[in-house]
C-alpha cells in the first residue's frame, strides 16, 4: 500500500492509496496532513481541500491501524484570487450572473484563480480563456438558465471567404451541427483547471431540455461541458448534474483529466452520457463518479463526415478507479467512430446496474477508418449489469440505421464503408447478478474480429434474472442467462473463463475461425 | 402590398390546365405558397394551397413537393396521397429527367421512407449535375430544395448536396446571359442558400437581391413563369 500523489493545484492536493480496492478502499481509512487528520474516506483516490499555495506538507494515510509512508507535497503558487462576488455576481439564486463570472475569467491574470464562493450563480454559458483555474468552493452552484433564449448558438459549420476551408464550431451526435454554447465551453484554450468541492448544475429536466429530445428547437442541446480544440484541461473534485445532453464532451482535444468528478444525471434523462471525448489524445479519467441516463463513458471519433474529414481517432485513453452505474453502458466504443478509436485501457474499476459493461456500438457505413484497436478492461468487478460484454456491428440507432444494408447478417462486399474491430482483451472480471446474456459479441460476416480475448473472467447470474435484449441491432432476440455468443470472429480466446448458472450453452461461436483455451 | 397583391392574383387565377401540362409552373406556385403558408403564417396561402390539394388529379408529378407542406398541417389524407405519388415516381425514376422530382424523392426519404435510399438520392442528383449543363438556375433550385428536405444528422449527404449547389452557382454566376425566369430561380436559390447558411450571405446575397429586384421589377411580365416568382416572393419575405 503506498500514498502517491495523482494531482496538485495551488489550494488542493489529489491522492491515491494503492492496492486498497477498485474505487472505494475495502476499509475506511484517515489522512493526516502534517499530523492533523483531515479527511475521513472510503476511497482510493481522495481530494484534500483548503491547502495554502506554495506550501510543503506531509500527508499521511493511517488504514487499519498501519501508517502509509507519507508523502511530501508543495502546493502550487498562486499570484491572485479573483471573487466573483467581487466582481458584481450575486450568488442569490435569482439575478443572472453570467456577465459577472465571465468579467472576472477575462480578467485572471496566470498562476491565479477565480473563486466562486459558497451561493448559487445563476448562469446561461461560461466561455474560459488560456491559463485559468477556476475554483468551486464548497456550497457554490454554478446552476443554468434552461431557456433556450439565453444561450448563443454555435453553428455548425462556418465556410471561410475563399470557400476552401471550414471552421467547425457546434457537434451534435459526431456532425458539425448547430448547438447551443455549453453551459461551460471553452474553445482553443489550454491550461485550464476547473476544480472543487462546489456544482455546476444544468437544471435540464422534463420540462425544458429533456422534452422532446430528439426534436432540434433552434439548435441541438448544449453540453454541460464542451471543450473544443483545447489542450492541458483538468477538471477536478467538482459535481456536474442534470446536463441538457451529453455532461462532459471534449472535442479534438488533448492532454485531458478528469480527476475526482462527480457526474449525475437522473436514470432515465435522455441523451445524458457522462463523458463523451471525441477525436481526443491523451485522456485519464481517474477516481469518477459516474451515474448517469445513457452510456456512463463513450468514446468517439465523429461520424462518417467528421471521421472522413478530419482522420482524428480517439486514442491513449486510460480510465482507472472509477465507479459507473445505471447508465446504458458503463463504458460504450461509439457508435460515432469513423476514425476510429485505439489504445484504450480500463482498469480497476466498478461498474453497478448498467445494461451493459463495455458495450460497442459500430455499423456498415461508418468507413474504413473506423479501427477499433487494443482497447483492454483489466480488471474490473461489474455487479447487477444486464449483459457484461457487448460489441454490436449491426447498431441501428441512427437515422438511416435501419436499413437492409446495415442489418444483412450477409457478407457484403468490403469497401471504403466497411469499419473494422481488431483486438479487444477482457482480463480479470468479475460479473455477478447477470441477467441477459454473459456476453453478446458481433462482428462483420465480411470483416470479422480480429482477435478477441476472455481471461480470467468470472460471471454469475442473478437469483431472478430479467430477460432482455443484449444488443440494439435486429436479430437480436431477448434472451435471459444466456452464455457467450460470439459471431465473426477470427480468433477467440477462452482462458479460465467461468460462467455459473447459464441456460443453454455456455460458449455458443457462430463463423469463429479459431478458439483458443 | 404589391407582392401581396400578386400573390393574391396568383393563387385566384390558378388553373389547372396551363399550358405546361402540370410541369414547373404550377407547382412552383404551390411550393412557393406551401412556403407561404408555413413561414408566413399566411392564412391567405395556406387555406389556398388546401384548396387546390384536395382538387389535384394525383398522378400529377411533382405535386407531392407542396403536398409536404399540407402533410405538415397533419392531413393524413395527403399522405396516402404522397405514397401514391411516390410509388407512380419510383416506377419511372430512371427516366426521369426533371430534377424537381428528386426534391420529392428526398423529402419521402426523409419523412416516410426511413433514409435508406440517401444514396440512390445522391446518385441521381449527380447524374442530374452532369445533364444539367444549359439549365443551372433550374438544377440549382433543385439542389437547395433537397438541402431544404434532408436530414443533416446524416451529414455526408447534406454535405454532398451542399458541393453540388456550389458547384452550380458557379456555373450560374459564370453565365453571360439569363432570361428573366433564370434569373428568377437562381435568385431564390441563392437566397434561399445565404439564409439556410449553405453559402456565405456576406458573399452572394447581394446578388440574390440584386436579381430579385430586377423579377420583381417585371411582375407583370407574360414571360414570367408565376411559379417560380411566386417562389421567389415568398423566399424574399424571409429576408
Amino acid at each position: 500500500m503506498e500514498l502517491k500523489l495523482v494531482a496538485k493545484t495551488s489550494g488542493c492536493v489529489v491522492v491515491e492509496l494503492t492496492d486498497a480496492g477498485k474505487y472505494y478502499t475495502e476499509k475506511e481509512y484517515d489522512l493526516y496532513v502534517n499530523d492533523v487528520k483531515t479527511v475521513t474516506g472510503n476511497k482510493v483516490i481522495t481530494s484534500i481541500y483548503d491547502l495554502n499555495p506554495d506550501t510543503e506538507y506531509v500527508i499521511r494515510a493511517e488504514y487499519e491501524g498501519e501508517t502509509v509512508a507519507p508523502l511530501k507535497v508543495k502546493t502550487d503558487y498562486r499570484f491572485v484570487t479573483l471573487n466573483v462576488k467581487d466582481f458584481g455576481a450575486y450568488g442569490d439564486g435569482e439575478h443572472d450572473d453570467t456577465c459577472a463570472i465571465q468579467a472576472a475569467i477575462m480578467a485572471c491574470p496566470k498562476d491565479s484563480r477565480v473563486l466562486v464562493p459558497k451561493g448559487v450563480f445563476k448562469i446561461s454559458s461560461l466561455f474560459l480563456k488560456s491559463d485559468l483555474t477556476l475554483e468551486l468552493s464548497k456550497g457554490a452552484v454554478l446552476s443554468a438558465f434552461t431557456d433556450r433564449a439565453k444561450f448563443p448558438i454555435f453553428p455548425g459549420i462556418i465556410d471561410s471567404y475563399d470557400e476552401k476551408e471550414e471552421y467547425n464550431l457546434g457537434s451534435w451526435e459526431g456532425n458539425p451541427l448547430d448547438m447551443f454554447s455549453g453551459i461551460i465551453t471553452g474553445i482553443n484554450v489550454e491550461n485550464v483547471v476547473i476544480t472543487g468541492e462546489g456544482v455546476i448544475d444544468g437544471c435540464a429536466d422534463f420540462d425544458n431540455w429533456w422534452f422532446e429530445p430528439k426534436i432540434r428547437k433552434i439548435a441541438w442541446r448544449p453540453r454541460l461541458v464542451f471543450i473544443s480544440h483545447c489542450k492541458n484541461v483538468i477538471l477536478q473534485g467538482i459535481t456536474v448534474q442534470n446536463s441538457p445532453s451529453w455532461t462532459l464532451h471534449p472535442y479534438f482535444s488533448e492532454n485531458l483529466k478528469f480527476i475526482d468528478v462527480k457526474i449525475k444525471n437522473p436514470f432515465n434523462s435522455h441523451n445524458t452520457d457522462g463523458l463523451d471525448p471525441e477525436s481526443c489524445k491523451n485522456v485519464e479519467v481517474i477516481g469518477t463518479y459516474i451515474s448517469v441516463g445513457d452510456d456512463c463513458i463513450a468514446i468517439k471519433s465523429g461520424k462518417i463526415y467528421m471521421g472522413k474529414k478530419l482522420k482524428q481517432p480517439t486514442q491513449n485513453m486510460t480510465v482507472r478507479q472509477c465507479c459507473m452505474r445505471d447508465g446504458h453502458g458503463a463504458v460504450t466504443v461509439g457508435s460515432e467512430i469513423a476514425a476510429g478509436v485505439k489504445d484504450v485501457k480500463i482498469m480497476d474499476c466498478l461498474f453497478m446496474n448498467t445494461d451493459r459493461g463495455l458495450r460497442v456500438k459500430t455499423r456498415r457505413g461508418r468507413g474504413e477508418d473506423s479501427v477499433l484497436d487494443n482497447i483492454t478492461f483489466e480488471n474490473i468487478d461489474m455487479d447487477n449489469v444486464m449483459t457484461p460484454f457487448v460489441v454490436n456491428s449491426f447498431y441501428f440507432c441512427d437515422p438511416d440505421g435501419k436499413t437492409e444494408y446495415v442489418s444483412s447478417k450477409e457478407p457484403l462486399p468490403v469497401d471504403d464503408r466497411t469499419p473494422h474491430i481488431k483486438r479487444l482483451t477482457f482480463k480479470n472480471i468479475k460479473a455477478k447478478n447477470c441477467h441477459v446474456a454473459a456476453a453478446y459479441i458481433t462482428g462483420l460476416p465480411e470483416r470479422k474480429i480480429s482477435c478477441l480475448t476472455f481471461e480470467n473472467v468470472d460471471v454469475s447470474y442473478a437469483k431472478e434474472a430479467k430477460s432482455g435484449v443484449a444488443a440494439m441491432m435486429t436479430g437480436c432476440d431477448e434472451s435471459v442467462r444466456a452464455g457467450i455468443l460470439a459471431m465473426n470472429v477470427e480468433k477467440l480466446i477462452l482462458k479460465d473463463v467461468h460462467i455459473e448458472g447459464c441456460e443453454g450453452e455456455e460458449i455458443m461461436a457462430k463463423n469463429v475461425d479459431c478458439i483458443e483455451k | 402590398m404589391k407582392l401581396d397583391n400578386f400573390i393574391r392574383e396568383t393563387a385566384e387565377n390558378f388553373r389547372f390546365d396551363v399550358k405546361d401540362g402540370w410541369g414547373n409552373e404550377n407547382s412552383m406556385i404551390m411550393q412557393g405558397l406551401g412556403i407561404l403558408g408555413r413561414n408566413r403564417d399566411n392564412e391567405n396561402a395556406r387555406r389556398v394551397l388546401g384548396n387546390l390539394i384536395t382538387q389535384i388529379p394525383y398522378d400529377k408529378k411533382y405535386v407531392g413537393i407542396a403536398a409536404f407542406y399540407e402533410m405538415e398541417n397533419g392531413e393524413a389524407e395527403v399522405l396516402d396521397r404522397i405514397k401514391i405519388l411516390m410509388s407512380g415516381l419510383k416506377e419511372n425514376l430512371d427516366k426521369e429527367e426533371d430534377e424537381m422530382a428528386l426534391v420529392f424523392y428526398t423529402k419521402y426519404e426523409t419523412r416516410i421512407g426511413g433514409k435508406e435510399h440517401y444514396q440512390d438520392v445522391m446518385n441521381r442528383y449527380r447524374l442530374a449535375d452532369a445533364r444539367a449543363e444549359k439549365n443551372n438556375a433550374y438544377f440549382m433550385t433543385a439542389v437547395i430544395e433537397g438541402l431544404d428536405s434532408i436530414d443533416q444528422a446524416v451529414y455526408e449527404y447534406y454535405d454532398g448536396l451542399k458541393r453540388l449547389f456550389k458547384s452550380s452557382l458557379v456555373k450560374v454566376l459564370e453565365e453571360e446571359e439569363m432570361d428573366i425566369n433564370d434569373k428568377a430561380l437562381a435568385a431564390y436559390a441563392i437566397l434561399k442558400a445565404c439564409r439556410l447558411k449553405v453559402i456565405l450571405a456576406e458573399k452572394y446575397e447581394k446578388i440574390g437581391m440584386t436579381w430579385c429586384e430586377e423579377v420583381m421589377a417585371e411582375l407583370n411580365s407574360k414571360e414570367l413563369n408565376r411559379g417560380a416568382a411566386v417562389m421567389l416572393v415568398a423566399e424574399k419575405f424571409l429576408h
